[in-house]
């Protein structure tokens, strides 16, 4: 097989060339090639480090701090390739050992952090990482409905309360056969947020407020009338609102449920079983603030703030162009 | 369409004179800007001091083959990533390029030169799928590499990519 002569193919161009086709799946053979020569190494370094996959204990020692000084700057040298980042490792330990490997970490070129664990990750989790790597697109492979809809949720908290965000980030979820896949963009007026972490007085600026409710059935309700009743008045009049849930799937048990909640509630609410019954028993309780309101009589009100309000479906919000 | 029965005079490093259909000759970016920059200059010779007259009646056979397909873009980079997500090899190519080895790294290099770009992946995806599956030493042996590092730099180099082994 081998050659007697030197092989005039290891011009540096043509080498890359060739390894970028071990590219995806064969990671293990651009780290034998690594191993190779000087050379190879230095064509095959790049292209192995642009994707890091991190499965166990084991591959988190690629960012340990090294204890040398050449150590150090050797890591950073590597770490500047990435710009792809998989996590398989749904523990919150190891997210954990991960950001605080992370802190140290001044990427530049990361571009997408995609979460493959099948588990949801810690909000602290998520939030850090948003805020020390700043990637520019997050993907979230659960293969779960009920789990990729709680990432959401902390995914858009850490969000919306990064600081230093890059302009846009997208979302994309990817769920397996299932697959709603919509991305979701942040920009800053209108931002998707989740009520219960946003600070009310803020939300005068929102032009779209998306309400996005647990599938978690139980308490499906009570939620809708805490957030409406906290987020809704303060909401300007021209704002849209979405919300989205699973009308369809739990109406059938709807009263049963209503039942169920009410004793968490207020008892002067009126058990509501559609969502025209509820809405009007929220408005009714708790006027708009007097800024937004205008003057207007309370029916007029309501009338004006229905007309901005959309009921969609998990999975029709998720397969909205 | 008389304009494609035009012919191009290739000269190869051995000296040897092809004349080309100009659509086969335009397959590689390289002599299709040469011809742009000569002109019509009838009758002359394009020299290609780093091809042989063994590559070169090689790579024109897959010219022909491709002649009518469409050119890739010029250094489109959206091209390069549609490119390099599949390794695999058309059947007509897959055939054309068994050959042996020093052959193939000599149309390797050529189609690099000539600017030959879908041939140059076909090259280049046959050489990645021989280092498939090869440890560090198997690699070295198909190359004809001498290993430049001493036993402590290549073991620093295994635990650094741990992370990346199976």
């Amino acid at each position: 097989m081998s050659l007697n002569t030197p092989i005039p193919i290891l011009l540096p161009e043509v080498l890359s060339h060739i390894l970028m086709f071990l590219d995806t799946s064969h990671r293990s053979d651009l780290a034998s090639c690594a191993r190779v020569s000087t050379q190879f190494n230095h064509a095959a370094t790049p292209i192995l480090y642009s994707h890091v996959v991190l499965r166990s204990d084991q591959d988190l020692g690629m960012l340990l701090p090294q204890p040398s000084v050449q150590g150090g700057k050797r890591r950073k040298d590597l770490l500047k390739h990435v710009h792809f980042i998989t996590i398989a490792d749904g523990r919150d330990r190891y997210f954990w050992n991960l950001i605080n490997l992370c802190e140290g970490w001044k990427s530049t070129g990361l571009n997408t952090i995609r979460i493959a664990c099948g588990l949801h990750p810690p909000p602290y989790a998520l939030s850090s990482m948003v805020n020390i790597l700043k990637p520019a697109q997050i993907i979230i492979e659960t293969g779960v409905e009920e789990v990729s809809t709680r990432l959401h949720f902390t995914l858009h908290r850490s969000l919306v309360f990064s600081s230093n965000l890059k302009e846009r980030v997208t979302v994309i979820f990817e769920m397996g056969i299932e697959t709603y896949s919509k991305p979701l963009e942040l920009t800053s007026p209108q931002a998707f947020v989740y009520p219960r972490d946003f600070s009310l007085p803020k939300l005068h600026q929102v032009k779209k407020l998306v309400w996005i409710f647990p599938p978690g059935r139980e308490n499906l309700y009570e939620a809708m009338y805490t957030y409406l009743i906290k987020t809704s008045t303060y909401l300007p009049l021209d704002a849209e609102m979405i919300l989205v849930h699973r009308f369809e799937e739990i109406d059938e048990h709807a009263d049963e449920k209503a039942m169920g909640c009410q004793e968490d509630l207020d008892s002067s609410l009126p058990k509501s079983t559609t969502r025209e019954e509820l809405l009007d028993a929220v408005f009714h309780r708790t006027p708009p603030i007097d800024e937004i309101y205008r003057g207007m009589s309370s029916g007029d009100y309501i009338e004006k703030r229905m007309d901005k309000i959309r009921f969609i479906s998990t999975e029709k919000y998720y397969r909205r162009e | 369409m008389s304009d494609n029965k035009q012919k191009v005079i290739l000269q190869t490093s051995d000296d040897e004179q092809f004349t080309v259909e100009k659509i086969v000759a335009e397959r590689s970016a390289m002599i299709k800007s040469m011809m742009e920059d000569l002109g019509e200059q009838e009758g002359q010779a394009i020299p290609l001091p780093n091809v042989s007259s063994s590559v070169l009646t090689k790579i024109l056979e897959y010219c022909d083959h491709h002649k009518n397909e469409p050119l890739p873009a010029a250094d489109s980079s959206d091209a390069d990533d549609s490119r390099r997500k599949t390794s695999e090899i058309g059947e007509w190519d897959a055939r054309w390029i068994q050959v042996d080895q020093e052959m193939l790294f000599e149309i390797i290099l050529a189609a690099n030169y000539l600017d030959i770009k879908p041939l140059l992946d076909v090259g280049c995806k046959t050489v990645a799928n021989m280092i498939k599956g090869k440890t560090p030493e198997e690699i070295r042996k198909l190359f004809n590499i001498t290993n430049d590092f001493t036993p402590e730099e290549e073991e620093q180099i295994r635990k650094e990519n741990e992370w990346a082994e199976e």
